[in-house]
């Protein structure tokens, strides 16, 4: 916790967990760029060489690997990712009724949110759904080559592109709504405000964190 | 004697009638599919000796990489009065699926119809091979760590191994001729051998045409119009789904980019408004 003149910085994201934000950020970007390259007419060329063929595996590998990288590096604060984004709170359907405004840039009328509010815990349960079947799909495409048939082709491909649809949906909400509420620099440094947390995270500022900064302050 | 329709009963059968229309299978099949200078291959089965020249030619004319072939023959005994001889390679579907799933169109229909294969712009994605109802196409199981030396033993169309064959059997030309000649050799094949189930294979849905001398699940063939349904399976995928997403991100894209400056200017206002108010 560090204070700067009123502002007080609270330690959000340690390390580890910002590392393999960014690790599934880079290899999401990757496969969507090259994936995009395949299912776009005008840009279908560019995967003649099999460059973008051979990144979007090479990617899918880690893609399929951060939970086990997270898992691994930082066990305790994946299983808090979890249990978090299951919890679901009464205030949750406030938010998502208010949504329309939230994507105004507009908070008045949100219930007060916890550590994680209701829009992270819907992208991280839509994550691990979509997760399943783009790795199902996608290894099916792979190594299933030769083995499929029409039909299961045409399943695994429809299936893919629709969960990929998805993700870039809930992917488009995450960043958009990181840069309308600067929320940038706090998977950068790890630290977020008492401003950003007061009028975001309310519940979690009133019930957890305010309580041990005036424990500090007192002392 | 006056009928009288209600209104629901209309509505029913009209939605019933809307349904069959837009889910019968025939919609597709009954288009005009094969254009007019539409070229077709003819395989009369019962001719062929299975010299393996045709194997031969395309190799060489093609320059295939060793073990490799595009055409494959084989040859059974059976109880009929001929040997079942089978021809394996593409069967040049009319309304052709591996075409709809290739994605750097290495695989596209020429001017004659017929299906050409551009090995220079295929990514080795392995779409035509699961595509093909015939399972024509085989690809390396290491082409996608080997990037440019991929092959995929696709036909080019090129036409060596109709021009080669010594006995007749394979024959390149315009499709309502080759049709033609079809029918005309069934007759001849018909009056000289007891066959009574000899027939002609793909004239719905193929560019290959067969003169068979038993039923098509004899020599391994699925039923009519496999071709099209394995094209119909991927129609929605590649042709609705594909574009519909490619445009609604595109939108969604653009709304959130443009409200982005709204929202922006909006945070900061409350931001500053609550900050004077002393709540944050």
């Amino acid at each position: 916790m560090e204070k700067d003149n009123q502002e007080i910085y609270i330690q959000r994201f340690n390390f580890r967990r910002r590392l393999v934000h960014w690790i599934h950020t880079a290899a999401f970007f990757v496969l969507l760029g090259t994936g995009i390259i395949y299912t776009t007419p005008a840009l279908s060329h560019l995967a003649e060489s099999g460059i973008p063929g051979t990144l979007h595996r090479i990617f899918a590998v880690v893609f399929i690997l951060v939970p086990f990288i997270y898992l691994i590096l930082d066990p305790k604060s994946f299983k808090e990712l979890v249990k978090e984004s299951l919890k679901i709170h009464r205030n949750d359907i406030g938010f998502h009724l208010r949504m329309p405004f939230y994507i105004l840039g507009r908070t008045e009328g949100i219930p007060p949110q916890g550590k994680m509010n209701a829009g992270h815990k819907l992208h991280h349960i839509l994550m691990g759904i979509l997760y399943l079947f783009l790795v199902i799909s996608g290894l099916a495409l792979w190594f299933g080559v030769g083995f499929m048939g029409p039909p299961m082709f045409s399943l695994m491909g429809k299936t893919h592109i629709i969960a990929v649809f998805v993700i870039v949906i809930t992917t488009l909400g995450h960043v958009y709504f990181t840069l309308v509420y600067g929320a940038l620099p706090s998977m950068i440094s790890g630290k977020v405000s008492s401003t950003y947390l007061k009028m975001e995270h309310r519940r979690w500022w009133d019930e957890e964190i305010a309580p041990t900064v005036k424990d500090k302050t007192s002392k | 004697m006056k009928r009288t329709i209600h209104r629901r009963s209309f509505l029913k059968q009209g939605i019933a009638a809307c349904g069959g229309l837009l889910l019968s299978k025939n919609v597709l099949a009954e288009q005009p599919l094969a254009l007019p200078g539409q070229s077709a291959f003819l395989f009369d089965s019962i001719r062929c000796t299975n010299c393996g020249i045709c194997e031969r030619t395309c190799r060489r004319v093609n320059g295939l990489p060793e073990k490799h072939n595009v055409i494959f023959m084989s040859q059974q005994a059976v109880d009929n009065p001929v040997h079942i001889i089978t021809r394996r390679t593409c069967m040049q579907c009319l309304q052709p699926a591996c075409v709809r799933a290739c994605p750097t169109e290495a695989t596209s229909l020429g001017p004659n119809g017929l299906i050409g294969y551009d090995d220079t712009k295929c990514a080795a994605c392995g779409y035509c091979v699961d595509a093909c109802p015939f399972q024509h196409p085989r690809m390396s199981r290491l082409a996608y760590f080997d990037l440019r030396n991929v092959w995929v033993n696709r036909c080019t169309s090129c036409g060596a191994c109709a021009q080669a064959c010594p006995e007749s059997a394979l024959f390149l030309g315009f499709r309502n001729e080759i049709i033609s000649l079809a029918r005309s050799r069934l007759e001849q094949v018909k009056s000289r051998y007891p066959l009574p189930d000899a027939q002609i294979y793909g004239e719905q849905d193929l560019n290959l045409i067969w003169i068979l001398a038993d039923h098509p699940e004899v020599y391994g063939l699925p039923p009519s119009r496999a071709a099209a349904m394995a094209d119909e399976s991927l129609l929605l995928w590649k042709s609705v789904v594909r574009p519909g997403i490619l445009a609604l991100s595109g939108l969604a894209t653009a709304v959130l980019g443009s409200v982005y400056f709204f929202a922006l200017r909006n945070h900061k206002k409350e931001l500053k408004r609550l900050k004077e108010e002393g709540k944050i």
